[in-house]
């Protein structure tokens, strides 16, 4: 008795053969033409990975000209070759003492021996 | 397609909470199927591949709590084309079945709809759903026994023939 099979056949989707030619009909129509909402999908499935690509592309290519460094301005004292602890100790408010002015040179001149 | 319907209906139905919702499954999972035929490189192969279509799709639409078209199925109609009588009586032990079938795990829906509805054997039901032949007998016992106690001893064979 357990062995034996149950009866699904109310269940059988071949018993009407009418509403299976139906439905078989239904999916050839659409397997042929999509229906809108697949062809949507379809469309933005495309386009999404496309649209990403583009904007990673053009933010990549923006990026160095947004954040280009700015140039640095080059001093007058730098065009002249006056050395750099001299213009600071000329641009101090109080004036230089001798050894400051000496170590000052002697940092960027060469001591002739 | 005409052939293979029945055992993609019984996926199907498995994982559904209606007889249109299986429907509404197999139809999907057709057309994907359709879609995807050049994946489908061993042709003996084919009716397993496409009921795997149609059992991932099913398993996806219940997951998200997908499905539900129709109201209940009472209200769904059996259409023997001419004898009203026997179309109440079909409606009624269809919806005596689903009752059945909704105590069942969905493997065991699996199994016993693949088996009892599709005539597939052990070693096939296995193949598909990834277990033993020894345990899809199991499954197949275990959903009878429960099928039986439910319907009760009135829904034999014979009624149908």
């Amino acid at each position: 008795m357990i062995n034996d099979p149950i009866d699904f056949s109310p269940l059988d989707p071949l018993r009407d053969a009418r509403a299976l030619d139906a439905r078989i009909a239904a999916i050839a129509r659409d397997a042929v033409i999509p229906r809108p909402a697949d062809l949507v999908a379809e469309l933005a499935a495309l386009t999404r990975p496309a649209l990403a690509a583009a904007a990673v592309i053009a933010a990549l290519a923006m990026y160095p000209l947004v954040h280009r460094p700015a140039p640095r301005r080059v001093t007058t004292a730098e065009i002249l070759g006056v050395p750099a602890a001299v213009v600071e100790l000329a641009r101090a408010d109080t004036p230089p003492g001798v050894v400051d002015l000496a170590e000052a040179l002697d940092a960027e001149v060469p001591r002739a021996r | 397609m005409r052939r293979h319907y029945r055992a993609a209906f019984s996926i199907a139905l498995a994982h559904s909470p209606t007889r249109a919702d299986a429907e509404d499954v197999c139809h999907d999972a057709f057309l994907r199927a359709a879609a995807k035929l050049r994946d489908c490189r061993d042709r003996s192969r084919f009716a397993y591949w496409l009921c795997a279509i149609v059992r991932n799709h099913a398993r996806n639409v219940a997951t998200r709590g997908g499905g539900h078209r129709t109201e209940s199925l009472e209200h769904e109609t059996a259409q023997s084309g001419h004898d009203p009588g026997r179309d109440v009586e079909v409606r009624d032990l269809r919806r005596r079945l689903f009752e059945a079938l909704a105590i069942l795990s969905p493997v065991q829906r699996e199994v016993v709809l693949l088996h009892d509805l599709d005539g597939w054997t052990h070693e096939a039901i296995a193949r598909l759903i990834g277990t033993s032949a020894g345990m899809s007998r199991q499954h197949l016992f275990n959903a009878r026994r429960t099928l039986r106690e439910t319907l009760g001893q009135n829904t034999s064979r014979e009624y149908f023939s």
